[in-house]
């Protein structure tokens, strides 16, 4: 038995792969609940923006929760600049 | 536009279904990377799937100017497969070689034999050279290709293909003639 021979059949062996009949139908169905999964995500969104949008109340505590936000970035950049100026000056 | 291009254009457009047809087009060639690189074979369907349910999500970011669909579909499958070397942590030892039934003519016996002597070979390659002959050998890509594949130029390809196959060859020393 010459080895290119042996090398041959070995690779034919190797290449010959059993598939179970429903691997694509279990590959498609993960397919399927992700997009399922994207799809409610989506909906939480837009039912979370329409809430903002259309609730005055909603509406206020998110300007309110930017704008407390804001002031604490404020004092902690005035904080950082004073801090060190006072240990630069 | 390629009849893939297609594909996946509808994919991307919302056509989830149309995806099944790569899958059904390309499940065999990535089980059979799967397999050879990865030692043990009950989880090569689990890993395919996770390699296909990658490709799915990433589908936006494919982009044919620079890989066919093969090739970015065979990076997902590399890299997949070497996660999957690195959670099972099973050593290069392989599969259990089937037993010898000794009711069998003596070349079948014979062939059995070197048949575990180069799977033990392939497993005891580096990985990077595993891959490399399994990529040309058992998938028949272009160097080009599997350079693609691994990152790294053609010529790097070439010396892991070359190595690889004298490891093989010499597991099956001490019998006449050779393999290119």
């Amino acid at each position: 038995m010459k080895d290119h021979k042996v090398y041959e059949s070995w690779k034919q062996a190797k290449s010959q792969i059993d598939i179970s009949q429903n691997f694509t139908g279990r590959v498609m169905n993960q397919v399927y609940q992700l997009e399922q999964s994207r799809k409610s995500r989506r909906l939480k969104m837009e039912r979370l923006i329409e809430l903002i949008s259309f609730h005055p109340l909603a509406k206020t505590g998110l300007v309110m929760a930017g704008a407390v936000t804001g002031i604490v970035r404020l004092i902690i950049m005035i904080h950082t600049i004073l801090s060190n100026g006072v240990i630069n000056g | 536009m390629t009849e893939e291009t297609g594909i996946i254009k509808a994919v991307l457009e919302g056509d989830t279904e149309s995806f099944r047809l790569l899958v059904q087009r390309y499940q065999k060639p990535v089980i059979r990377m799967i397999a050879n690189l990865v030692n043990d074979r009950h989880i090569c369907e689990d890993v395919a799937q996770d390699v296909f349910l990658a490709a799915y999500k990433k589908l936006p970011s494919f982009d044919p100017a620079r890989s066919s669909f093969s090739t970015w579909l065979f990076v997902i499958t590399r890299n997949k497969s070497i996660n999957a070397i690195k959670k099972s942590r099973i050593p290069s030892t392989g599969n259990p070689p089937e037993n010898p039934d000794f009711s069998e003519p003596v070349d079948t016996l014979i062939r059995n034999e070197l048949f575990v002597k180069l799977d033990q070979a392939l497993n005891s390659l580096n990985p990077e050279h595993r891959r490399a002959l399994v990529l040309a050998e058992f998938e028949n890509l272009s160097y080009e290709q599997i350079a693609q594949i691994e990152g790294v130029r053609i010529g790097t390809i070439k010396s892991r293909i070359n190595r690889a196959k004298h490891r093989l060859r010499s597991a099956l020393d001490g019998i006449n003639g050779d393999f290119q």
